[in-house]
């Protein structure tokens, strides 16, 4: 396999259309790239993975991409899987809001839907698998009750009865047509989403139309927010299309610059902006905007850095988010709770976690974070000095706590 | 004088749709399976990004496809009978030609 033909592929897709790239990296005078016959499988297994099929089409059509006849049909034939698959998510979604709106419950569309009708020239352009809403903090119990009435599978229980409610950040939920549904209350697992206020953010929203409804999203600033959180902190490590959200939200006419650098002294998000746009930088080429300094400029505390670090690097998978969480929560008492929550979890969610009944998986439970010290301890004996704040190792990880 | 004010057609309202590669897909809350548009009737949903008479869809695909707009209007017209009757496109009236038609009447 060329890596670097796949590389050179993924590269000019993630860029492409890019407002401070050109709009036509052709017409700028860059060479087409053709992919050779042997190497198109798995370029277009790495397009699809990074879920650019959407913006590899438009380069296609734009020159930027030579593709055969054959290579077109097959990646239109995975554009027209992932298309078939955003529209029934988005006809799921105007039944929901509607079930959402009869109870009185104030739901967010996040990312998906939000970010491909509003910021992308082309919805088209940028797929999606799963719904994401953000509901109130209080309105978490009366939107799950919904969520169950409507017949949405919960996939993990919560480790102890209103863990969600203090230190989740969202449920994720089945169809019966196994679309996967997020029930958001914050925007972020772990220190990031307890230093945010999650309710600020129903001040910060805007609206868009889709299917002759009128959905909330979260506004101009709030959206590039989170847009960064989200390349920057994803549970997985972050699909191209994810990371090139970053400057294509940051393009949008609406961004209040002084807030963002505002709401990266005051949630502590300087070191989540910095990576997602050194990220964004490095996957699509593009520049950070000269008007969006002020939000790069803060200098991230140590505690900042120390977080960034517990979700880009192994310690992700190493108890790093666990400890982290912990270190947020303010209140002796509280981190207690979170502690003994997690340590001493419900039996339903041990059955869950555990694929079993859950019997006698107390003490193995409690073991795990024996192993995690364990596994800190012979690290920091190895080096203390491989880990940067730009580290691009982002672990992957189970679900929940 | 009654004067009958032309058809008038746009996307309806509660529509889903992606458009890529010269075809469009189509879906609705609450309505059976998608639709997959190409060709002509790709063209015919993009034209009516804007809401528009049969006759100026028509006259806008006979000019880019240089064709007798004779040889076009009963293609367009089966295409959007269909597209109608699967609830995707509906019927809306001419607000100007209803405005015009009583002022008409009046001078005749």
């Amino acid at each position: 396999v060329n890596e670097s033909i796949q590389h050179s592929v993924v590269s000019a897709v993630a860029g492409f259309g890019l407002p401070k790239n050109g709009a036509s990296l052709r017409d700028a005078g860059v060479e087409p790239l053709a992919v050779p016959d042997d190497e198109w499988e798995e370029t277009l297994n790495v397009l699809s993975s990074e879920r650019l099929a959407g913006l590899a089409v438009a380069a296609a059509e734009d020159g930027i991409l030579e593709l055969t006849h054959r290579q077109a049909s097959q990646l239109g034939e995975q554009q027209r899987k992932r298309m078939v698959w955003a529209l029934g998510l988005e006809a799921t979604l105007m039944d929901l809001v509607a079930e959402l709106e009869a109870r009185g419950i104030e739901a967010i569309v996040l990312k998906g839907p939000a970010v491909a009708h509003t910021a992308y020239p082309e919805p088209s352009w940028r797929p999606f698998v799963d719904l994401d809403l953000l509901v109130r903090t209080e309105d978490w119990p009366a939107a799950l009750a919904l969520f169950g009435r409507l017949g949405y599978r919960r996939r993990m229980p919560e480790p102890h009865a209103r863990f969600d409610e203090r230190f989740g950040k969202a449920a994720t939920h089945l169809t019966p047509e196994s679309q996967e549904i997020d029930l958001h209350r914050t925007l972020a697992l772990g220190p990031f989403g307890l230093w945010m206020d999650p309710a600020d953010l129903f001040g910060r929203t805007a609206e868009f139309r889709l299917g002759g409804r009128r959905l909330r999203r979260l506004d101009d600033t709030a959206l590039l927010a989170h847009a960064c959180i989200h390349a920057a902190l994803g549970m997985r490590r972050s699909h191209a299309m994810t990371i090139r959200d970053v400057p294509q939200v940051a393009a949008l006419p609406g961004v209040d610059w002084d807030l963002m650098a505002e709401w990266g002294e005051r949630w502590r998000l300087s070191a989540v902006i910095r990576h997602a746009s050194t990220l964004a930088s490095q996957v699509t080429g593009a520049a950070w905007p000269e008007e969006g300094r002020t939000a790069l400029s803060r200098e991230p505390d140590r505690g900042e850095r120390r977080a960034l670090r517990s979700y880009t690097t192994e310690r992700r998978v190493g108890g790093g988010l666990a400890f982290g969480t912990m270190a947020a929560i303010p209140g002796l008492r509280a981190k207690a709770t979170y502690a003994r929550c997690l340590l001493w979890p419900d039996r339903a969610f041990m059955a869950v976690r555990n694929g079993k009944g859950g019997a006698g998986s107390h003490l193995r439970r409690l073991s795990v974070p024996l192993r995690w010290m364990a596994r800190r301890t012979n690290r920091l004996g190895r080096s203390r000095s491989a880990q940067t704040d730009d580290a691009l190792v982002i672990a992957r990880d189970g679900e929940g706590p | 004088v009654t004067l009958e004010a032309p058809r008038r057609y746009r996307h309806a309202p509660n529509v889903l749709s992606r458009s890529f590669s010269g075809e469009v897909l189509l879906a609705a809350a609450g309505h059976d399976g998608m639709d997959r548009l190409t060709g002509g009737a790709s063209e015919l949903w993009t034209v009516l990004d804007e809401p528009g008479s049969l006759s100026e869809v028509v006259a806008i695909l006979s000019d880019v496809h240089e064709t007798l707009a004779d040889d076009l209007q009963p293609q367009l017209d089966g295409v959007l009978s269909d597209l109608v009757r699967r609830g995707w496109i509906e019927e809306m009236p001419d607000p100007v030609a209803k405005r015009q038609a009583p002022s008409r009447g009046r001078r005749q």
